[in-house]
């Protein structure tokens, strides 16, 4: 189809189109790693930025173009993980501005909300590196504004904005040195490239399928199946726990007037006398209402729920028998045990032991995520939420998180928040021992912890996936790769001499004082001890400590302070 | 107006020099414990002249896995150490490791009422809580030393004294919180030290006498230079005095870099004097500790639970 005009509609359709390609496409832009190790993340970052906007323009039949786009926008700040699906957030949200009030646009009012893009963009991100998708994106708005006059229609404008993209990506290489060593394009602007390419197929009548991959990948996040000991609940035993009861109920047209269906009268059920629910989550998004509650009866429960609308799913757990309560759950039983207080802490941690290590420091609450799972924007505002204290203190734990976080922290209102630099986890570690609230003085507090994560020193070490070389180091597949600060430093096939030249590397290691190793989750028990032997004998005057991280992909994390 | 003897006790970590030298005598805590490898009973007297086990030996028995278990003052070694001066138709001045430590203290006010009033009805044992020990508790100690020295009667010398006894500053620093746990002495919550790895906390002895963890350093190294800035944070008129270096067996490096730290920051100081860490306090923290001792400002944080 030839647009010569873009309506709300269509450009929910070609957005979503965008989506759909990045989706299909989602694990080639995950394996443009520079470094050969399997936690490449950018498209998964990016699809889920991108699918969040979408989802939240799905029911949205506003033919006006500023509408659609305002909402699309916040979707997608809300959903924003990950470097680039927060530089794409800030990309849609300059976009969407220069939509703001307009029923339909032209190819050249669209062009210039795109340069309005371009500024957002660049302004979002404190210092803008060029061979990323900045680079994609503002050259082909550049292009694609060159190449259209009064006539152009939209499609005019996409095809030129594609074609430039294209050669843009190709071009990463050229631009960033860390690329060219290794052989790759920019993962963000690959991504860019393939929501424009989902685009340029909606309007050539090209039709992409919604992917089944979506729900998978949704499902695949939360816990895995769990066996559950029956013996826990014998046939003697009484009920007195209850019953844990989800279920998704979707509100029928032919017995409530959904628009004015206020999910107060769901609660006040479920608290109610017949019932006598606690632990009680109930939500409402149109005709959706998902609710989670213990009681001892669940089938009146359902029986009840069915006076408004029909289940989609239910689920019901004996919780004697449960031992890992659902997340919402476990979450809500916090927040009831909260009271208000001056400073509170969330940290974004991965792995089962560092987050209990973190639990232990005093962390209030921990987002689940790190290097291959970045967390939202939403995510950190849910955290906030969560908390009832006058400051918060965030600590990312990757680069790739900060921008998310401070996101958040601009978009949340309900306390100050203060997003303090840790891009590590080791950073982060040595940033959280050191948690101390006594002085009451937040800006000793956030010098103290800044000072902290200065003096750090992050090793990491894993596995090369492949044959490469990278910052000089010439890596066999299957070498344990030594990363220090970020950069690839040394590379053996003995684990421990790549730990022993990694902390040879740090230029000040004579004044180091202490070494905490983080173990990984696939590092053998027995070799352990030996690790720590290793480093006792290498460097005597070092205060060696390990704990258990659980953390996948890298063997060992190492702070040296 | 009867004379008067400056008695104080095992926490004050005075030095057999220091004490014949300012003429204070001290009264005797009692040390306790099951030896990991003889098996034995053994208790011993907290002694500060080290002359059962030397310093090195005793932080050995700690290293070893030894739980030492301390114990205050008891009435008989009162008796006896009062007794001395009590005989002579002298007063008692005694100077009590704080009663947040120790409750020596409420021992001997209750033999003061009860027992000595009535054996010398024309004496007197008055007791000050010095709020501190380890040489906090010395200086305080030297503080009544000097005033008796210019003259001052039992009473004015333990009115000084409770006036100004929280300006003598203690801050220091342990080389494990293994020991400290063991003993659970330190008043800090939970989060504060967790399980943390080479973190060291910075110990002050507060308002109440209680040890408070105020603050904590990462490294053993960045200990003892924060023992040295905070010293000179706190320190007032350091010219007319001595700065105590207290050592639980420690390094020789550690003592001399804290020791060059502070006279870095603080050369004024008349001089800096090391004295061995005492064997009460010294084990609960164990092997290692290192404090300054010196007067300064007046404490008046109080540490929370």
């Amino acid at each position: 189809m030839i647009l010569k005009k873009l309506t709300g509609q269509q450009f929910k359709e070609l957005t979503t189109y965008g989506a759909r390609n990045l989706r299909a496409n989602f694990e080639e832009v995950d394996n443009l790693n520079v470094f050969p190790v399997p936690d490449g993340d950018t498209g998964t970052n990016m699809c889920r930025t991108i699918e969040n906007g979408v989802n939240t323009i799905a029911n949205n039949s506003s033919e006006v173009i500023g509408d659609v786009g305002k909402e699309l926008s916040s979707g997608m700040l809300l959903g924003a993980r990950g470097n680039s699906g927060v530089i794409l957030s800030q990309i849609y949200r300059g976009i969407c501005k220069g939509l703001k009030g307009k029923e339909e646009v032209s190819a050249k009012e669209l062009a210039s909300a795109y340069e309005l893009g371009v500024k957002q963009a660049y302004g979002a991100v404190v210092t803008p590196v060029e061979g990323t998708i900045l680079t994609v994106f503002r050259e082909a708005t550049e292009a694609a504004v060159k190449a259209i006059n009064d006539d152009s229609t939209i499609n005019d404008f996409y095809e030129a904005h594609l074609k430039q993209a294209i050669k843009s990506l190709a071009q990463t290489k050229e631009l960033l040195p860390v690329l060219k060593e290794a052989d790759v394009i920019d993962s963000g602007g690959a991504g860019y490239v393939y929501i424009v390419k989902g685009i340029c197929k909606f309007l050539n009548g090209e039709k992409i399928e919604a992917s089944s991959i979506e729900s998978e990948v949704a499902s695949s996040e939360g816990s895995a199946p769990i066996a559950i000991d029956f013996s826990a609940f014998g046939p003697d035993d009484v009920i007195t726990f209850g019953y844990c009861t989800e279920f998704i109920l979707r509100l029928q047209n032919s017995k409530v007037d959904i628009e004015h269906f206020d999910i107060k009268t769901i609660i006040d059920i479920l608290e109610g006398d017949i019932i006598k629910g606690d632990s009680i989550v109930a939500l409402q998004d149109e005709s959706i209402v998902k609710v989670h509650v213990h009681t001892k009866d669940p089938g009146k429960v359902l029986d009840m729920m069915r006076q408004f609308g029909e289940f989609l799913t239910i689920k019901v757990e004996n919780m004697s028998l449960q031992h890992n309560e659902s997340i919402s759950d476990e979450d809500l039983a916090k927040k009831r045990n909260r009271q208000h207080v001056k400073y509170a802490v969330v940290a974004v941690a991965q792995g089962n032991g560092i987050k209990e290590q973190f639990e232990a420091f005093g962390v209030d609450y921990v987002i689940g995520g790190g290097q291959t799972m970045n967390p939202s924007t939403e995510d950190f505002i849910h955290a906030f939420k969560e908390l009832d204290a006058d400051n918060i203190i965030v600590f990312p734990n990757n680069k790739n998180i900060v921008m998310a976080a401070k996101q958040a922290a601009k978009l949340y209102k309900g306390a100050h928040i203060e997003v303090i630099m840790s891009t590590s986890i080791p950073q982060c570690y040595s940033a959280l021992t050191m948690l101390d609230f006594t002085s009451d003085d937040l800006t000793l507090i956030l010098g103290n912890f800044n000072e902290a994560i200065r003096n750090v020193d992050t090793g990491e070490i894993t596995k090369s996936i492949r044959n490469t070389k990278v910052h000089g180091v010439i890596i066999m597949k299957g070498d344990y790769i030594g990363i220090l600060n970020g950069k690839i430093v040394t590379a053996n096939k003995n684990r421990n001499i790549v730990l022993t030249n990694l902390l040879k590397k740090i230029k000040n290691i004579k004044d180091k004082q202490v070494v905490t190793l983080i173990y990984g989750k696939d590092i053998k028990e027995t070799d352990k001890p030996k690790t720590v032997e290793t480093l006792n004998k290498k460097f005597p005057q070092l205060e060696v400590g390990a704990i258990d991280g659980g953390q996948s992909v890298y063997d060992l994390l190492i702070a040296v302070e | 107006m009867n004379k008067f003897a400056i008695i104080t006790d095992s926490t004050s970590d005075l030095t057999p020099e220091i004490r014949k030298a300012r003429d204070i005598d001290y009264a005797r805590m009692m040390v306790s414990w099951t030896d990991v490898k003889d098996k034995k009973d053994h208790e011993i007297f907290a002694s500060l002249d080290w002359e059962v086990y030397s310093q090195h030996e005793y932080f050995n028995l700690l290293r070893d896995g030894n739980r030492l278990i301390t114990s205050q003052v008891t009435e008989q070694e009162f008796d006896r150490v009062f007794g001395i001066y009590l005989e002579k138709g002298m007063d008692v001045l005694y100077i009590s490791c704080s009663s947040a430590l120790s409750a020596s203290v409420h021992l001997a006010e209750r033999l003061a009422k009860e027992k000595y009033s009535k054996k010398y009805p024309n004496q007197r044992v008055v007791c000050v809580d010095s709020l501190i020990a380890c040489f906090g508790e010395g200086l305080v100690a030297l503080a009544a030393a000097d005033l008796r020295d210019q003259g001052k009667t039992i009473d004015e010398t333990a009115a000084w004294l409770n006036e100004h006894k929280l300006e003598y500053n203690q801050i220091a620093t342990v080389e494990t919180l293994d020991y400290l746990k063991r003993a659970g002495r330190v008043k800090a919550s939970k989060a504060f030290f967790g399980n943390i790895f080479g973190v060291k906390p910075m110990l002050i002895s507060d308002a109440v006498g209680n040890n408070f963890a105020f603050e904590k350093q990462k490294g053993r190294r960045n200990a003892l230079i924060r023992i040295a800035t905070f010293v000179k944070e706190n320190v007032i008129n350091p010219e007319e005095q001595v700065c105590y270096v207290s050592q639980a067996d420690a390094s020789q490096e550690d003592v001399k870099l804290l020791v060059d730290k502070i006279k870095e920051l603080v050369p004024q100081f008349k001089a800096i004097e090391i004295i061995p860490f005492g064997p009460i306090i010294g084990a609960t923290t164990g092997p290692g500790t290192m404090g300054a001792f010196f007067r300064g400002k007046k404490v008046t944080v109080v540490g929370d639970n």
